[in-house]
């Protein structure tokens, strides 16, 4: 073992951190940011599969297991849906940002970043009687700016940035950043809509359990090495059965494998802060 | 998002209560069938009429899939719905008639197969109404349920379809059970697209699709996912609907294929095996989800457009 595990602040070598973590979009996103959403029955029903269908499913297994997870949600989404948002609260999961209605905040200034954050945390405050501190960057980019209004906001982690194999802090604001890797995005294998053509090519949806293996064995590798992995699980493609069924098997066979500690975003980042004080 | 006037009893939780199924089955499993030969290439440019090598490869489905399908079917026991849209219900009556005799069910699927997206309300309902009026010409019946070629409906089309008499509806990708479409009258049955042949098999060379031009899926990544989503359906008690098109599930191997699948879900004895119009006719007496994402959309579209 290297001093940088160490340092990192792994618990005990050999073992993974997972913070496990679901990217709660419904139906928000660029149509509905354009407006074309409201012309396309089917694929908002799509979209909000996942809160309505998928979550009930999600929550479940999650129970099942004794697991905590994630939900980067945005607060369009939590204010449509507060029962479930309440439901996800008790239940002990954690609600974090992820925009409003799933905004690309690249192009915006700081005061429309701003007017954005406020907003969801005004809605997580009146549905769930609590702020975020959490922040997931919805929609590909984050701008520069965003993580130093994000840490003046009163956040303490963000999980947006794809470069790590640990929690690290940006060093400019002290904003912890959980690194969540594009191969853990179940987008990239199993998302699939035509007119608006995702993904853009119209690839196949892949063959489901090598994908679920393939997660598996990044998974103990990093226990192998006494890393940290997230995920980007969107409830509305790995919560339609068959997935949700693998997604199951997965979480089961992980957690018997006694390598690897499963938890929320917020445990993760709370622990680690403490450990590694700025 | 509830309505108080709807009393505890009748409503369920988000999420939906574990939908039930006739003969005590655990879940129920559709197979459906698009015919729609070489329309949807017509559909991209008038122009292409002359393409026969392109148009030919569409025909395959209404000219040798579809029977080899049908006789899958039969040595099964099992009775499917088949979408055919009216130029191809006119061109091929003899295969229409066959479908009927055979115990199928018949449904609309257009006239020409265009798209909708590019169509206002009034030539939508006209694809429709053109396409049941030239199918139940060929086949005798009068058409009960509709699926869109391709597209999205405007505000309004579910609508008519319940004033035309249609009760199903077979057009969104979208839920993994049966939902009514606001107070059209007419049920949703809705497909997925990891149910597919299209997804994983679909292929033209120009214009190309899938437009990356990815390679076609094994049959043996196919099996393995319909046998989880299966093993799924039975779990949750969900609708598996199959989405299958006679040019593309019609070859020899993938006809095999067919059969091998639906015998493993025959064998299992735990799967209603039934056509869209029977899984209509079993929902009607399913409670209403009233919190449902198609009720939420009509609001919602209302109020943002």
């Amino acid at each position: 073992m290297s001093s940088t595990v160490m340092q990192a602040g792994a618990d005990v070598a050999e073992r993974a951190t997972l913070a496990l973590a679901f990217d709660l979009d419904g139906p928000t996103g660029d149509a509905m940011l354009s407006g074309a959403l409201w012309g396309k029955p089917g694929y908002f029903s799509l979209g909000a599969y996942g809160p309505h269908r998928a979550m009930p499913r999600i929550l479940d297994i999650l129970s099942g297991h004794g697991l905590k997870a994630t939900f980067f949600t945005p607060s369009w989404v939590v204010e449509q849906w507060p029962d479930l948002a309440r439901r996800m609260q008790e239940e002990g999961h954690e609600l974090a940002h992820h925009g409003h209605r799933h905004e690309v905040f690249f192009t915006k200034s700081d005061q429309e970043q701003l007017a954005i954050i406020r907003r969801s945390q005004e809605i997580f405050r009146q549905v769930l009687g609590a702020p975020g501190a959490g922040f997931r960057a919805p929609s590909g980019d984050w701008h520069p700016r965003t993580a130093q209004l994000l840490a003046e906001s009163g956040f303490l982690y963000s999980s947006s940035l794809r470069n790590g194999d640990l929690p690290f802090r940006h060093a400019d604001n002290g904003l912890v950043e959980l690194p969540a890797k594009s191969l853990f995005d179940d987008y990239t294998c199993f998302a699939y809509h035509r007119a608006p053509n995702f993904p853009s090519g119209l690839d196949r949806v892949a063959h489901y359990r090598p994908v679920f293996d393939g997660w598996r064995e990044e998974i103990l590798a990093a226990a192998e090495e006494g890393l940290m992995v997230s995920t980007i699980w969107h409830p509305k493609v790995i919560g339609t059965p068959g997935r949700a069924l693998l997604l199951d098997e997965l979480l089961g066979t992980l957690k018997d494998t006694g390598r690897v500690d499963i938890t929320t975003c917020l445990a993760v980042a709370s622990s680690w802060n403490e450990r590694n004080p700025r | 998002m509830s309505d108080s006037s709807t009393s505890a009893d009748q409503r369920t939780t988000a999420g939906g209560a574990e939908p039930r199924w006739p003969h005590g089955a655990r879940c129920a499993v559709v197979v459906s069938v698009d015919v729609d030969g070489d329309l949807p290439f017509l559909a991209l440019d008038p122009g292409y009429r002359d393409r026969l090598k392109s148009r030919s490869v569409g025909r395959y489905g209404p000219d040798h899939g579809a029977s080899r399908v049908l006789d899958v079917l039969e040595r099964l026991g099992v009775s499917a719905t088949w979408f055919v849209p009216g130029a191809i219900a006119q061109e091929h009556p003899v295969l229409v008639r066959d479908i009927v005799a055979r115990g199928h069910e018949t449904a609309c699927h257009g006239m020409h197969h265009l798209d909708f997206d590019g169509l206002e309300l009034s030539a939508q309902l006209a694809e429709m109404t053109e396409g049941r009026d030239a199918l139940r010409a060929a086949s005798g019946v009068e058409p009960r349920g509709f699926r869109t070629p391709s597209g999205e409906w405007k505000t309004g089309f579910p609508e008519a379809m319940g004033a035309e008499g249609f009760r199903w509806s077979s057009s969104l990708p979208s839920d993994d059970r049966p939902f009514p479409l606001g107070d059209s009258g007419v049920l949703e049955l809705p497909f997925r697209y990891e149910l597919e042949d299209l997804q994983y098999l679909g292929f033209n060379l120009d214009p190309p699709f899938p437009p990356g031009q990815s390679r076609i899926q094994s049959l043996e990544a196919v099996r393995a996912n319909w046998d989880v989503e299966f093993a799924a359906a039975r779990r949750w008690g969900t609708m598996l609907l199959l989405r299958l098109n006679a040019e593309i599930i019609g070859t020899p191997g993938r006809a095999r294929f067919l059969e091998d699948f639906l015998r493993s879900v025959l064998d299992s004895g735990e799967a209603w095996v039934a056509t869209c119009g029977e899984v209509a006719e079993h929902w009607a007496g399913q409670p209403v989800e009233d919190d449902h994402p198609y009720g939420m959309f009509l609001t919602l579209s209302a109020q943002e457009s």
